[in-house]
């Protein structure tokens, strides 16, 4: 019995074809990744350039010089150091508490058998499928009932807990073993200590998504702030941009320059904790 | 140290499924018992129900004198070991090893001199600052067994703790189990499906079938006597051979052989024959028509499996049993008569040819006999 030999493979891609050096892919994808780059380049440039390059027609996309004045001077204009930070509570307070509420729910809903938990959680997910625009009054009444209106505890407080983190959660904790949680019950834990001791530390990556999630939402958050803050210096940075805008002439140059200010903080973000979000995205799509 | 009594205890599942029904158990102080089945018997559920993890929806069960129905997995004094070990992934061996015990608010001096002295026991020492990761499966299973050992608990709870092993690990193991036991003489309970494990390990057995008790003896005694034909086919490997047979006049017949056995009556029978107790056939003694089909050379001893001249044995009782290992159909010859596989167990000497017919005999005493319809031993 004689081997078969095979024929040679021919060289990447069908044979007789020239081998590029880059995937034929990046024909399609570098187009698109163009596309997207042209609003933020753009807004970058603008923030160099003097207020009548600015707002000059056809736009001006090579300034005579750069202009980082601008970027004081934005600052300067409105109280940006009260945005930032009324930016950083609102994103940072609701992000801890997606994670503790959404943690507690979540859990209750994977593992403890309690009466109605399937159809309360159904309640939970269609929840989901109602817009927020109908949800605002409501939400704006309870609000104003606390005395929270023209505060950032107004912000924070509808943003403490999502459906949509309860949701993520206990599909997360369902991949668990339980095996983990029955051999710590054997070894004399109550369920809350199992909670934190055995669930939250294997739940990293998912637990690290939702407050990446939460936190980006609630920095970019704009229509929330708009209805109940009324006072410029409550305001997080997102509506305070808009008072750069007057209402008979805007300043662009510092508009663009007091954006770049605020996405600053978001790439930060995500370059320190890249490879979390990376793999936390993928995360919710394969787990 | 107390025993575990299981008294008329049943777990219906929502949905009506019925994983354990009727099952009273006694295990003495101190003894290894071994529940053995094949999946879905529901012996790992009953392990799940002594441990805690399940409530029984019937009977009654103890530890030593107390009723634990009632009691939190947590209170009962028990310590298991899981199929899969769940070791904490997160913690390194020595936390995973102190963690019941800090668990118990026991003083650190005391969980530190335990933990040492477990790991030095299961050979682990070395590896008390890896995490399960990092650890062979042979090494998370005595991880696993020394996180239970840690508590010294009244009742040792073993679930599979081998199956996930290599063959050879899982024969070393055995051995050091049952050196274990005998040094720390803790009441144990251990589940398997491989009844290899249960023959050696256990000092008395306990054979499930569809959630009920089969059978519970020592493990020769059930070899010897099996109480059914679902006991005697799964007791034993390879498995013995049930075939149908006639009972009449005092004799029985079946596939071409025939053997006095007086007092069974004129009925049809199921005869089992196990594979080690046949033998090239001699004067004198009743002989099978064997037809070779493959012979597995053991070094020691050679497997032959072919076929008979009889039906294979079908019982309501085998029906739900692992259907697996039980062909059910038969098997058509070339001229069409009803034949069923067989296996008999030769000396590498009397090693047959494969497609050829050969004749082995059979000692009458070691034939077994079982009722058609319910399965039960005729004796």
């Amino acid at each position: 019995m004689t081997l078969e030999r095979f024929p040679p493979l021919p060289a990447h891609g069908a044979p007789g074809r020239r081998r590029l050096p880059f995937s034929p892919w990046h024909l399609f994808l570098a187009p698109v990744a163009a596309v997207m780059l042209v609003p933020l380049v753009w807004m970058v440039i603008v923030s160099l350039e003097t207020e009548q390059q600015a707002q000059s027609f056809p736009p001006v996309l090579i300034p005579s010089g750069l202009h980082f004045s601008n970027y004081p001077a934005a600052w300067n204009a409105e109280p940006f150091a009260n945005f930032f930070l009324n930016s950083a509570l609102y994103a940072g307070a609701a992000m801890i508490g997606n994670l503790v509420f959404c943690s507690l729910a979540g859990y209750a809903f994977a593992r403890i058998r309690f009466f109605g938990s399937n159809v309360l959680f159904v309640v939970f997910l269609a929840t989901l499928m109602v817009p927020f625009q109908v949800l605002l009054i409501p939400t704006f009444l309870i609000v104003k009932d606390m005395g929270l209106i023209d505060s950032v505890g107004g912000l924070i407080m509808p943003n403490l807990c999502s459906a949509f983190g309860v949701f993520m959660l206990r599909q997360f904790f369902r991949t668990l073993p339980i095996e983990l949680e029955e051999a710590a019950r054997i070894d004399g834990t109550s369920r809350l200590g199992i909670l934190v001791k055995i669930v939250l530390p294997l739940s990293m990556p998912a637990l690290a998504t939702l407050g990446i999630i939460q936190f980006v939402w609630s920095w970019n958050d704009f229509l929330w702030p708009l209805i109940i803050i009324n006072t410029t210096t409550h305001a997080p940075i997102q509506l305070g941009l808009t008072t750069l805008q007057g209402a008979h002439n805007t300043q662009w140059n510092l508009v663009m320059a007091g954006t770049v200010m605020s996405l600053i903080p978001m790439l930060a973000l995500f370059l320190l904790a890249q490879r979390w979000f990376i793999r936390s995205v993928a995360f919710t799509g394969i787990k | 140290m107390p025993g575990v009594t299981l008294e008329a205890v049943r777990k219906e599942f929502p949905g009506g499924t019925v994983a354990v029904d009727d099952l009273t158990l006694e295990v003495a102080d101190g003894e290894f018992m071994i529940l053995v089945g094949p999946s879905g018997c529901g012996k790992t559920t009953a392990l799940r129900m002594i441990a805690g993890l399940e409530t029984p929806s019937a009977g009654t069960i103890r530890i030593g004198e107390r009723v634990v129905n009632d009691v939190p997995a947590r209170d009962r004094d028990i310590a298991m070991v899981f199929q899969n070990y769940a070791l904490y992934p997160h913690m390194t061996v020595r936390r995973n090893l102190a963690y019941p015990l800090r668990q118990r608010r026991v003083a650190k001096a005391e969980i530190a001199r335990r933990v040492n002295e477990v790991a030095e026991m299961l050979g682990v020492e070395t590896l008390l600052e890896r995490r399960p990761a990092q650890l062979s499966g042979g090494q998370r299973q005595r991880v696993a067994m020394g996180r239970a050992l840690v508590r010294e608990p009244a009742v040792f709870l073993l679930d599979e703790p081998l199956s996930n092993l290599d063959a050879k690990l899982r024969v070393y193991t055995r051995a050091s189990l049952k050196r274990l036991h005998a040094r720390l003489g803790v009441t144990t309970i251990y589940v398997t499906h491989d009844q290899v494990e249960a023959m050696t390990l256990g000092h008395r057995i306990a054979v499930l079938a569809d959630g009920r008790l089969q059978q519970l003896g020592a493990p020769q005694e059930v070899y010897d006597r099996p109480a059914n034909a679902f006991v005697a086919g799964f007791i034993g490997s390879p498995p013995m051979n049930l075939l149908r047979g006639r009972a009449q006049g005092g004799r029985i017949e079946t596939g071409g052989m025939s053997f006095e056995r007086p007092g069974v009556g004129d009925r049809d029978v199921i005869v089992g024959v196990r594979p080690e107790t046949l033998s090239p056939a001699r004067d004198g003694l009743p002989a099978l028509e064997f037809r070779v089909d493959v012979v597995e050379p053991l070094g020691d001893e050679v497997i032959v499996h072919g076929s008979v001249a009889a039906a294979r044995a079908q019982t309501a009782a085998l029906a739900g049993s692992d259907s697996d290992t039980q062909t059910g159909a038969l098997a058509l010859d070339d001229e069409g008569a009803g034949r069923s596989e067989a296996i008999a167990r030769l000396d590498p000497l009397d090693r047959p040819t494969e497609g050829t017919t050969i004749r082995l005999g059979v000692d009458p005493a070691d034939i077994h006999l079982f009722d058609p319809d319910s399965g039960t031993a005729i004796r």
